[in-house]
């Protein structure tokens, strides 16, 4: 009886110093690691989303502009961006003025079609989604925020300009594990939270853009992550709606100013 | 008798009701269409700055600012070159030398020109999204590589006025050519195009023929 005691005695004794010494190696793993591979982190996510074929997530995001009298004013919007690799993407979006708008790229054609207005415009634009995104955002002057992200070259996008990242925490606060990152660019300081397992999809994304007036922000919530969404070839093809106009994209116009006269927007190119 | 001014009291309270509802409502659209957009753009307030690309460039304090910078003091220093040369005395000699100088000085322009358009050139596909087409888009003011100064000077001060979203003008002459809608409010013409964020007007040139 009392060899049974003391054997008890020294297996709980046992349990315990296993169980501290376990916390803490873990813990020391954890701090030991995430600092040092915050880049790793940050390029991992660009190179997780950039090879996932097919995709389609939510994007709730809010941005700030100055307003002449210096006021802020938050800006809200949703989009659902669907994409499959290589040449098919859609972006249905809806502003917090309740305007809707539509982007459509079919791997020949972009087409972008604003509900409200009945009004579209489209340009031809044969090639992939990464040159289509270079297209539309740099060269015919649209708005995609986060373009870079749906890169099949995210990794080195990030890599290129990111000049710092570090590690901040790890949190469950947005409802999963996630790894809170800080970093910055040449113009842009940016945070993220990267969710922590086999799936280093961003869960959250802060943009502040310390050089501008007032320094306003970008951020971005994203939920509804589906990796193999399996979209119909229906959802890439635009038809334009009866009774819609189509329009010219304003890049595309030739400059009216006083001055020399401009070129009108080139065409996107594959670098 | 008691029962009936009840009722007209009811009924008056019930209209001052009703009425202030619909005011309000009206006021709430011409609000909402002040943006020129149903519900409108916040009537009014400018929904364009850096931060509505969402990228991770930017053009305020980018090197495409300070480059813009860069051209304009080269300019100065060509300018004061050019009056010190107006000022140089007469003669022969003198005048070759001065011919042999400015053929210098335009080789080496022409080179630092080329030189800075190929900079220009590398940094903007590097930073395809920082949002230099966005601000073309959103004021339709100027398109075009040679408007990077006026864009450079955009991006540091507060958001540009919003692009009107609906014809500048109630009645406007519609004209359309080639497929584009030009519209005549007074002497000025605009034409309906896609901006950054949606169908803008923009002010334009006469249509051909016109």
């Amino acid at each position: 009886m009392r060899g049974q005691t003391k054997w008890t005695v020294w297996l709980g004794a046992w349990l315990c110093a296993a169980s501290v010494l376990t916390a803490g190696f873990c813990e020391a793993q954890e701090a030991g690691r995430s600092p040092s591979d915050a880049r790793a982190l940050l390029l991992g996510m660009g190179e997780f989303l950039g090879k996932t074929q097919q995709l389609s997530v939510t994007v709730r995001a809010a941005y700030d502009t100055v307003q002449a009298s210096g006021q802020k004013v938050e800006w809200n919007e949703v989009r659902t961006l669907t994409l499959s690799r290589p040449d098919r993407l859609r972006v249905e979006s809806e502003r917090s003025n309740g305007t809707r708008s539509v982007v459509v790229f079919d791997g020949k054609e972009i087409s972008t079609f604003d509900e409200s207005g009945r009004v579209y415009a489209q340009a031809a634009q044969p090639g992939g989604v990464d040159e289509t995104l270079v297209y539309f955002v740099r060269d015919l002057g649209m708005r995609l925020p986060l373009a870079v992200l749906f890169m099949s070259r995210a990794a080195s996008e990030l890599e290129r300009r990111v000049r710092a990242v570090e590690y901040v925490e790890r949190t469950g606060i947005l409802g999963a594990p996630a790894h809170h990152l800080i970093g910055r660019t040449d113009t842009v300081n940016f945070q993220v939270w990267i969710s922590d397992g086999e799936q280093p999809l961003p869960q959250r994304i802060v943009l502040t853009y310390p050089a501008a007036p007032g320094q306003p922000q970008f951020r971005a919530e994203f939920s509804a992550w589906n990796l193999a969404p399996q979209p119909a070839d229906a959802l890439f093809t635009f038809t334009p709606p009866a009774a819609a106009s189509k329009i010219p994209f304003a890049a595309a116009l030739p400059q009216y100013a006083p001055g020399p006269a401009g070129a009108p927007a080139k065409k996107g190119a594959t670098r | 008798m008691r029962s009936r001014s009840w009722f007209a009291a009811c009924a008056t309270v019930l209209a001052f009701t009703l009425l202030g509802t619909v005011t309000n409502d009206a006021r709430a659209q011409r609000g909402g269409a002040r943006g020129g957009r149903p519900g409108g753009q916040g009537g009014g307030f400018s929904s364009e700055g850096p931060a509505a690309s969402g990228a991770f460039s930017s053009r305020s304090g980018s090197a495409a600012a300070q480059g813009a910078q860069t051209r304009a003091s080269g300019g100065r220093a060509s300018a004061r070159e050019s009056r010190a040369s107006a000022q140089g005395t007469a003669g022969q000699n003198q005048a070759a030398r001065q011919e042999a100088r400015a053929g210098a000085q335009a080789g080496r322009q022409q080179y630092g020109a080329s030189a800075q358009a190929s900079r220009q050139q590398a940094y903007e596909d590097a930073h395809w999204d920082e949002g230099k087409g966005l601000a073309i888009a959103a004021t339709g003011a100027v398109v075009g590589r040679a408007a990077g100064a006026m864009t450079s000077a955009a991006a540091t001060s507060a958001a540009p006025p919003p692009p009107p979203a609906a014809a500048p003008c109630s009645n406007p002459t519609l004209v359309p050519v080639g497929g584009v809608t030009y519209s005549q409010c007074g002497s000025t013409w605009y034409t309906q195009a896609y901006g950054a964020s949606g169908p803008v007007y923009v002010q334009s040139a006469p249509p051909p023929g016109s």
